[in-house]
């Protein structure tokens, strides 16, 4: 695991983590302060409530987001300055390679989640929702579901793909999985070849907006599905075999 | 104890290397030469399984450790000089204890200190003498070795060579890339010439006498002006 | 080669487990919501409609891929599996095979529907939009869109007739005569901001005699209003206000038996004074002028038979 975890340390050195803690701290200014003027068709939300599923979804995106930007290079970089040429020679397989880099994005994906998370947690304390607070671990072990699946998409997309291709791929996934209920939807109402069509792709694109859901019905003291998560564990599980499938033909 | 055969390699419809053949015996210091764009460092990678072989074959005697320093490493800026090599060797599977010996003296070999200096801070040939230290890790019989002098200063360049006449004193087979002649002629005594991918002629130091140094035998073959 | 073959088998385990706890098909809960519906018609009785059954007509769940066909045979809940009619998440009355049903979304899709439409798109979608979307509410709109099923059954010429098509060279749908006509002038706006504020009044106090008062007030200013209209915006609103609004005032005492009487006044009756665009206004209006009627002509459900508009009946019970 030397390779994952000198990946991290590299990693957790760059701006991206000091620019993760700059939105957080934004975004428990956001949350804690009277600044937070949100509404819903017209009314405005202040219930805790009616903000949290707001608050979880927005930190649901945002973590998935910053998986796609923490993923997307890390093992086009090693093969653009040829670190990898010492892999090879070494005998190890590009499985293990990959795999351990792939690890590596995830590992920070999840560290910046975690950040976000703390900020709620934060959040709860200040709203007196110390209940909220008791379950926010498993909460968020939800939404990492739909952060691993993302930095595991960008990971293995990365092997055979410029970083460009990549970034448009897997912000494509993660807004189709993002809107999914409301593309079901569109679905429904187009109805006919284009609903089918719409179907279909959406048939590819697992339901992000589900773990969210779910995460913040948990937190309000609603269970969590297991088929949820078995399904969130499946989807992460089969991309992981594009690792083997997907490979490098040249240092 | 390094047999290469026919072999070719094309990038993009041009072929950058064109049935190269050449053998490294056991013990030998062997160069490869030849101007830019030569094929010098793509003949190194398909050696190493880098690249793939479009057609032809490598041969490396059964058993035979193979340790390689790049032209340009990359080393991990945060890391010290032990702990890249604690990495590498850590990667090829190495024992613990094992490791913390060798490191401890590779670097005394090509003269690091010991102390935790980062890679952020080292110079050229620091990096080049670490980039050595951990091409020897485990204790390989065939070095491959390119541009290992690349960007050096004259001390520099100089204290290289030292090293390498010494891992060949020690009975290690080393193939070298390099286009700075007067260095191969000091520690090499075999090697090719390459132009455009092809074998142009082969060398031996026995060859050149005194009249004539590589550099004048390079001229000449590829057609330069001495 | 042993590490893949464990890992192929976690593959395995994952995907039997997915499938193992997933649900397929319709959800019991939708049956648990007809059957839930089902058991107010006793007290939906009570409420004056002639022959109106929910039992008689079949009620559709659309999960987005297949239509659940709930009914009653031989005294049971039943459903069954069948392909799409509409392939569209709508709640509506539908003429299927010479007879109407019921079509809704499964109240598990509706519940998407209204989270991912609630931030602003909502509109006319439905008026639950701005809280949650439960059980209670999907029997209450059963029951809302039971009542366009038996109306159309029963009354269909009649309410089509007083749909008035005379301007021919500008003939689109009702709800875009609304828009066209209604939403964008606004005197008529001003007109219905006076009326909504009487009405709601109308509706809250308690006196007869007061509630009179301001019907007569509304009147003058419905009349006045007209003036501006043509006939066949007229028509097209006095269809909504009798159709969507008889509907949505079942819906509302639907509402009522499910969740209490605080939560039908904060869902329904506060709603009433406020103005919004779109064809929703004519389901309160109606709605409102239903109430009114309740307390005005007790029977008034007995015999009506859309031949009249919800105004014209409301008027008469005051004179008398």
């Amino acid at each position: 695991m030397e390779i994952m975890i000198t990946a991290v340390k590299e990693k957790v050195r760059r701006k991206e983590l000091y620019i993760i803690g700059g939105i957080a701290v934004l975004l428990l200014f956001f949350l804690s302060s009277g600044e937070s003027s949100l509404s819903i068709n017209g009314k405005m939300i202040t219930d805790f409530s009616m903000m949290l599923p707001v608050f979880m979804t927005i930190i649901h995106f945002v973590s998935c987001m910053l998986a796609i930007v923490l993923s997307i290079g890390t093992i086009g970089k090693e093969y653009e300055r040829k670190t990898s040429h010492l892999i090879w020679i070494r005998g190890m397989s590009q499985l293990k390679y990959h795999g351990q880099l792939a690890l590596s994005n995830l590992a920070v994906s999840l560290l910046a989640q975690a950040v976000f998370f703390a900020v709620l947690g934060i959040f709860c304390i200040g709203q007196g929702q110390t209940v909220c607070l008791m379950r926010i671990v498993p909460a968020y072990l939800m939404v990492g579901l739909s952060t691993g699946m993302i930095s595991l998409l960008t990971s293995v997309l990365s092997i055979v793909l410029p970083e460009f291709a990549v970034g448009v791929i897997s912000t494509s996934v993660l807004t189709g999985g993002v809107f999914h209920g409301l593309l079901e939807i569109a679905a429904g109402t187009v109805g006919g070849a284009s609903g089918k069509v719409l179907n279909y792709m959406l048939s590819v694109v697992p339901d992000l907006n589900g773990n969210a859901k779910a995460a913040s019905d948990f937190l309000m003291g609603g269970f969590l599905s297991i088929h949820l998560i078995l399904k969130g564990l499946l989807v992460i599980y089969l991309i992981s075999w594009f690792l083997l499938i997907f490979k490098k033909k040249e240092a | 104890m390094l047999v290469c055969e026919g072999l070719k390699k094309t990038y993009q419809g041009k072929c950058v290397v064109d049935g190269l053949s050449f053998e490294v015996k056991k013990g030998e210091v062997f160069a490869l030469l030849g101007s830019n764009g030569a094929g010098k460092t793509t003949t190194i990678k398909m050696i190493l399984g880098l690249v793939r072989i479009d057609e032809g074959k490598v041969e490396i005697e059964d058993g035979v450790k193979v340790g390689y320093s790049p032209e340009t490493p990359y080393f991990p800026p945060f890391l010290s000089g032990r702990e890249v090599l604690w990495y590498y060797g850590r990667i090829q599977g190495m024992g613990k204890e094992e490791l913390k010996k060798e490191i401890s003296y590779l670097l005394e070999l090509v003269g690091l200190d010991e102390d935790r200096t980062k890679i952020k801070q080292y110079s050229k040939g620091m990096l080049q003498r670490l980039a050595l230290a951990q091409a020897l890790l485990g204790d390989p019989e065939l070095l491959i070795l390119d541009e290992p002098t690349a960007g050096l200063d004259a001390l520099g360049r100089a204290e290289m060579m030292g090293l390498i006449k010494r891992l060949k004193e020690e009975g290690r087979t080393i193939v070298v890339n390099s286009h700075i002649l007067s260095d191969m002629e000091r520690v090499c005594d075999r090697g090719i010439i390459m132009k455009n991918g092809k074998l142009l002629r082969t060398w031996t130091k026995s060859e050149l006498g005194h009249e004539e140094t590589l550099e004048q035998l390079f001229l000449l073959t590829v057609g330069g002006v001495a | 080669m042993r590490g893949r073959i464990l890992y192929g088998i976690l593959g395995v385990v994952l995907a039997a487990g997915t499938v193992l706890t997933g649900s397929y098909g319709l959800s019991e809960r939708n049956m648990d919501i007809y059957k839930e519906a089902l058991s107010l018609q006793k007290q939906v009785d009570e409420l004056g409609f002639d022959g109106f059954s929910l039992a008689d007509y079949k009620v559709r769940c659309y999960d987005g891929s297949y239509d659940y066909v709930l009914s009653i045979s031989n005294g049971k809940a039943v459903k069954e599996k069948e392909k799409s009619v509409l392939q569209a998440f709508v709640g509506t009355a539908y003429e299927i095979d010479g007879e109407y049903q019921v079509i809704v979304p499964s109240v598990e899709r509706f519940q998407e529907m209204i989270s991912a439409l609630r931030f602003g798109a909502g509109g006319d979608l439905t008026a639950f939009s701005d809280s949650e979307y439960g059980s209670e509410e999907q029997v209450a709109t059963i029951w809302h869109e039971a009542t366009h099923a038996w109306q159309f059954s029963r009354y269909e010429k009649e309410i089509l007739n007083r749909v008035k098509a005379k301007d021919s060279d500008s003939r689109g749908s009702l709800g875009e005569v609304i828009a066209n006509d209604v939403d964008s002038n606004p005197k008529v706006v001003s007109f219905y901001e006076q009326e909504l504020e009487i009405l709601k009044k109308a509706v809250l106090v308690r006196s007869i005699d007061d509630k009179k008062a301001y019907v007569l007030q509304y009147k003058k200013l419905e009349e006045e209003r007209r003036h501006l209209l043509s006939e066949k915006v007229v028509s097209a609103e006095e269809y909504y206000e009798n159709v969507e609004g008889m509907a949505y005032y079942l819906e509302s005492k639907v509402y009522e038996m499910e969740k209490g009487t605080d939560a039908y006044s904060r869902q329904y009756l506060d709603a009433i004074g406020t103005y919004t665009e779109g064809t929703h206004k004519y389901y309160t209006i109606g709605m409102a002028k239903c109430l009114l009627l309740d307390a005005l002509q007790e029977d008034w459900k007995a015999g009506f038979d859309f031949s009249e508009s919800l105004s014209e009946l409301l008027y008469e019970s005051i004179e008398q």
